[in-house]
């Protein structure tokens, strides 16, 4: 396969906007992500879009704002992870020479509950039989699990949401931008326990962009130094019985393989933007990622590891639970944000000298995303 | 729920869940695999560990031991904060499901639950349906 770049990205502020389609959205991520990479629209020779629950053919209604070209459009749907889906198949599409420019793009506007993706009263049926009518009871009862075996405290889970909405704060295009104390998460309206509000990702609508290339075209371009693929793996759910949590297998599968096949290990890292619905699966991902050993990412909190100046900073443009989460274009936010960390263009939030970073993202339990960028 | 609302009340998902011998109590019906022994709650079409289509059905509680205890405060079924519990039924799998029992009397995780029949709001164009939920052991 020949190397990637990513030539631009592009970003709307995420957050809930009564007066703004999906589609807005789209045109407006994607014209930046053209602004950023020097790039007519005419010269994307394919396109991916990343949607979940928002109805059929969210890529070509984009699209059709932006003008006919002839280039096909692919609409992928995985969840959390649809955004991720797309840049994964735009890096596929140009590593195997299939194109020299692609475009992946995510847009998302979303509902309240897990009954809206339900589609049908037999689907409803089985929501309602095993009581799942929130989302967030999944990751609080692995949170529970976590904190029966190994007497963690829900003020670890309260300690990353703090870190997380302060890097929220730094990000102008967070949904939200505010501070909290860390009296304030864990006084907060609870969600389902231990979790309270905060440390929850906010329901919203949003859109990204990516536009992948050849070395070759970003060097016309004038990019001399372009932000390059490593890698991009997707993995699968294994069968396992041993727990309840299946992402989180899921995900330490992934992980050792991309460790593998990139010869970059986790002490390699620099900056990562992984998947965190809630603080306490920020906390679970810390190991299966080998950030530290099974049982110890409770101390990395107490130490700030993950936070500003820390070892390995985690969620730098505050994550799902503060920069928010539509579903679809929320993994090529995560791309947006290490594309500007490598490039030194994180303003605040910038982490000293990375040159490594890694988006890690999970769709619905089932699927999970490691892209491995380099600069 | 009486005994007689129960039985006049339909189950929600009808291949989940059925009368224990004891006529108070559920089993759920999931299934085994006579190629690789592993069991697995609910029914799929092949085996989810070794993909074969020698599955027979099986039967599972009706007691459990509870892996996990949440408070659901959104309360988006009943209306109201209550407990959602995740078993380990004791051939191996894991359900999910209501807990029978206030907010303020949470079960402990690892002690043993009965399942038992639990009453869910109506959907459109049915009656009051019944489903299985985890009740702490006097």
């Amino acid at each position: 396969m020949r190397e990637v770049v990513v030539a631009g990205v592009g970003l709307t502020r995420f957050g809930q906007f009564a007066d703004r389609t999906y589609i807005d959205h789209g045109v407006e991520a994607v014209v930046k992500a053209q602004a950023d990479a020097g790039l007519g629209w005419s010269e994307i020779q394919r396109a991916y879009c990343g949607a979940s629950g928002i109805g059929p053919f969210a890529g070509n209604r984009v699209g059709h704002e932006l003008g006919l070209t002839g280039a096909p459009i692919v609409n992928l749907d995985n969840a959390s992870a649809s955004g991720n889906s797309a840049f994964h198949q735009a890096f596929l599409a140009v590593a195997t020479e299939q194109c020299d420019v692609a475009l992946a793009m995510g847009v998302g506007q979303l509902g309240r509950t897990m009954l809206n993706a339900a589609g049908s009263q037999a689907e409803t049926r089985k929501y309602l039989a095993q009581a799942y009518g929130n989302a967030m009871t999944i990751f609080a009862l692995a949170a529970r699990r976590r904190m029966h075996e190994y007497g963690t405290s829900p003020e670890i889970f309260g300690r990353i949401a703090v870190k997380s909405k302060l890097y929220g704060a730094l990000n102008p295009n967070s949904h939200i931008q505010r501070k909290y104390s860390l009296d304030e998460v864990m006084a907060a309206r609870p969600i389902a326990s231990p979790l309270t509000l905060p440390m929850c990702c906010p329901v919203g609508d949003g859109g990204a962009a990516a536009i992948l290339t050849t070395r070759r075209v970003a060097e016309r371009l004038g990019q001399l130094h372009p932000v390059r693929v490593t890698a991009s793996l997707m993995k699968g759910e294994v069968f396992q019985q041993a727990s309840a949590w299946s992402e989180g297998n899921t995900l330490a599968v992934a992980a050792r393989e991309m460790y593998e096949m990139s010869g970059v290990g986790p002490s390699d890292l620099d900056v990562i933007q992984l998947h965190d619905a809630t603080s306490s699966e920020e906390l679970d991902y810390y190991e299966r990622l080998g950030l530290c050993r099974e049982g110890e990412a409770d101390a990395m909190v107490l130490e700030g590891a993950t936070g500003p100046g820390g070892r390995i900073p985690v969620n730098t443009d505050g994550g799902l639970t503060s920069r928010g989460h539509p579903l679809g274009p929320t993994g090529l936010a995560q791309v947006h944000e290490i594309v500007l960390q490598l490039r030194g263009d994180a303003g605040d939030r910038q982490v000293a000298g990375a040159k490594t970073g890694l988006v890690q993202q999970t769709g619905a339990g089932a699927v999970c995303f490691m892209h491995l960028l380099q600069r | 729920m009486s005994q007689a609302e129960q039985e006049g009340s339909a189950f929600i998902v009808p291949e989940w869940m059925r009368w224990a011998s004891d006529r108070k109590r559920l089993v759920l019906v999931g299934q085994r695999c006579r190629a690789c022994g592993i069991a697995f709650f609910p029914k799929t079409a092949r085996c989810k560990a070794c993909y074969s289509a020698e599955v027979v059905e099986a039967e599972f509680g009706p007691e459990a031991e509870l892996h996990s205890v949440t408070i659901d405060h959104t309360g988006t079924f009943l209306g109201r904060p209550h407990l959602v519990g995740q078993v380990r039924l004791d051939d191996g799998p894991f359900a999910q499901g209501f807990v029978d029992a206030g907010v303020d009397a949470e079960p402990a995780i690892g002690s043993r639950v009965d399942l038992v029949p639990f009453s869910v709001p109506a959907l459109q164009g049915t009656g009051t349906l019944t489903t299985y939920a985890f009740r702490p052991k006097e």
